[in-house]
């Protein structure tokens, strides 16, 4: 097969890839626009667009299979096959846990909080940030303003435990919280794990662009 | 022009290799000095000895290639124009092959959409560029039936950004960016919109969609202040038509609550005309010279009442050398208001204070005055919102217990009274701890 032809996979894989990417990162805002607003009704569209991203990260992962098994590609070529699954895979993940917190919105019921979401919210917006960045990383392969994920994402996990003794002091305050507060622990919990995928995603990017490996979770 | 130009080219051509032909025979050995001769002859060449059908055809070529790089530099110009022009664009625009590939974008796509960062480039697949699934299933569904699409985008990066997005079918064969033209050629497709490619259109609405939300806010809470004292006085009113009237006692009391309620309507309207003119800046004001002090004083005399009334102590200090040049009357309403939701919203047994003093800012000479509450304070996600009209923190449309029917307008008046001097208002809170107002004002008014 010439070459051209060739090239315009790779970019039809590069594509299916970032529509994936689009598709995870409004989940992660619209999940948290839930959260916040107490929303079962984008919560509930948040779990029914799951199916799409795992449709395509099933895309990615036919595309990819394809141009290995016709095109024995090598180098850069290799690198970008191989980490395009490594990310579909990721993307996927932090799309189920996007999944996970809808159904927790949707147990709650619109239940009024026990506190305001404050740092819950942010530490989704952070996540969402993170990986908007990574995703544009991969479109230009400059690498460089990804090396801070690592500083973003301890402020993530920082938020987490600050999350986690909060919800604590008011667990123990009043017995009545704890249902509540058990779900909110597992969202922070989830949030905590997305941003640790978009880590992942960045650590793929960078062995991509300079076939480093680098461990940005250490 | 790249038909006429590839025109010229092979005329040019042409023209040429007759012209060496020609040459060849008749003038070989001539040589080189004929040469030059013959071409310097299309300036001078009334000095050259040449056949003239040959300095025509000179003279021919000479003037065709001056019209081209007329019209080259015509067609630069042209170009520089409308990329200038499609650069400074607040509209986002893109324009697909029908490989799927961005021929051409302007800046105001990506900024639109927060993807400036990736950098992506013309010729690249288009969600390169707008990195929205969103999008380019839109621009892929135009591309496959030629069918234009439109639809409201709202991109993950931004908290209250709202796009409209067109995608509009291109009739027209496009250049691709490497097989540039030849389209004809390939013949096949079905329906100029597969042939084509699209144009993708963005428009920011954020603005017009922020408006909307707020008068449809607006419209909500207006109707529900306004209906609540006329279903007070309608109710009174009929109770007293049915009977009520004959007892004096009764009938006085509830006229009382008409009468009241009725006051409350009234300054309500007032509000509101009074809020209009000042949104429209249509208010004339009545600028004079003077002393804060005692303008605090007179406020703070005024509430007495009502923080005793409230259990709620109510104190107010100021430099007494602290002058200020402004609408006397409009600063002590903006004061008023203040002092007035620190003490319906402290409850017993807390505290308002009210302070004066001078604070420059940006350089210019200005008076800060400052309403602080013991009060039960503002949530942070609303503090943006409590200068909006009808706007009550909470949410909710209850009122705080005991209110004595404030009407939801009054921050929203401070903010435009402190505007049109202007100064500017910010404010602090914790919940549960209290609130502090900041209303600085400058000295002296502008222009003077």
């Amino acid at each position: 097969m010439p070459r051209e032809s060739f090239n315009a996979q790779l970019e039809g894989l590069q594509s299916t890839l970032l529509k994936m990417g689009s598709r995870v990162e409004e989940a992660i805002q619209a999940v948290i626009r839930a959260l916040v607003d107490r929303d079962p009704v984008v919560a509930r569209a948040v779990v029914e667009g799951d199916d799409e991203i795992d449709r395509l990260q099933h895309e990615v992962e036919h595309e990819a299979s394809q141009l290995i098994a016709l095109q024995q590609p090598l180098a850069g070529d290799l690198r970008h096959i191989v980490s395009a699954i490594k990310i579909s895979g990721d993307l996927e993940r932090i799309g189920d846990n996007c999944e996970n917190i809808a159904k927790v919105v949707i147990r709650l019921g619109g239940q009024p909080y026990v506190k305001p979401l404050i740092d819950v919210p942010r530490m989704g917006e952070l996540a969402r940030s993170m990986l908007r960045d990574t995703l544009e990383a991969y479109v230009s392969r400059d690498v460089e303003a990804i090396r801070t994920l690592p500083e973003r994402d301890d402020e993530v996990d920082h938020l987490y435990s600050q999350v986690l003794r909060e919800l604590l002091t008011y667990m123990m305050q009043d017995p009545q919280t704890i249902q509540q507060g058990m779900e909110l622990l597992l969202v922070s919990r989830y949030l905590e794990r997305i941003a640790d995928h978009v880590t992942n995603v960045g650590e793929s990017v960078i062995y991509l662009v300079t076939g480093e490996h680098v461990d940005l979770n250490a | 022009m790249s038909a006429s130009g590839l025109f010229l080219g092979a005329v040019v051509f042409l023209v040429g290799a007759l012209l060496g032909g020609w040459l060849r025979d008749r003038h070989w050995r001539a040589g080189v000095g004929r040469w030059r001769a013959v071409l310097e002859g299309a300036r001078r060449e009334e000095d050259v000895e040449a056949p003239a059908p040959l300095l025509d055809l000179v003279r021919l070529v000479r003037g065709r290639l001056r019209e081209l790089r007329a019209e080259l530099e015509r067609c630069r110009e042209r170009t520089l124009l409308l990329e200038q022009s499609l650069r400074a664009l607040p509209t986002g625009l893109m324009l697909v092959d029908r490989e799927g590939r961005a021929l051409l974008f302007n800046p105001a796509l990506t900024e639109l959409l927060g993807t400036g960062k990736s950098r992506a480039q013309a010729g690249r697949p288009h969600i390169e560029l707008t990195q929205n699934f969103r999008l380019s299933e839109m621009v892929e569904g135009v591309l496959r039936d030629g069918v234009e699409r439109s639809m409201e985008v709202t991109p993950p990066a931004f908290r209250d950004r709202y796009l409209e997005a067109r995608c509009v079918p291109l009739g027209a064969a496009l250049p691709g960016p490497e097989t540039g033209g030849g389209t004809e050629a390939d013949g096949g497709g079905d329906g100029e919109g597969r042939r084509g490619g699209a144009l993708l259109v963005l428009h920011d609405v954020s603005s017009i969609r922020r408006a909307e939300r707020l008068r449809r806010d607006f419209v909500a809470n207006v109707s529900h202040e306004l209906r609540t004292p006329v279903t007070s006085i309608l109710g009174f009113t009929e109770t007293l038509l049915d009977g009520a009237i004959d007892d004096h006692a009764l009938a006085r009391e509830f006229v009382g609550i008409i009468e009241g309620e009725a006051r409350r309507l009234a300054a309500m309207v007032e509000e509101l005309l009074d809020l209009a003119q000042l949104e429209a800046k249509q208010v004339e004001l009545n600028y004079r010279t003077f002393q804060v002090e005692e303008l605090v004083r007179e406020v703070v005399e005024r509430f007495h009442p009502l923080a005793r009334q409230r259990g709620v102590e109510l104190e107010g200090e100021a430099d007494p050398s602290l002058q200020l040049e402004a609408d006397r009357q409009r600063v002590g309403q903006l004061l008023s208001n203040l002092v007035d939701n620190g003490i319906k919203y402290t409850s017993e047994g807390g505290r308002v204070l009210v302070r004066a003093r001078a604070e420059s800012r940006a350089q210019r000479p200005g008076v800060l005055l400052v309403v602080e509450d013991t009060g039960r304070g503002i949530p942070a996600d609303q503090l943006d919102r409590i200068f909006e009209r009808f706007y009550r923190v909470g949410g909710g449309r209850e009122r705080p217990e005991n209110q004595t029917g404030g009407s939801g307008l009054g921050l929203a008046i401070v903010k435009h009274v402190a505007e049109v001097h202007g100064g500017s208002v910010d404010v602090w809170s914790e919940p549960g701890k209290g609130s502090r107002f900041e209303v600085w004002l400058p000295a002296q008014a502008a222009g003077r």
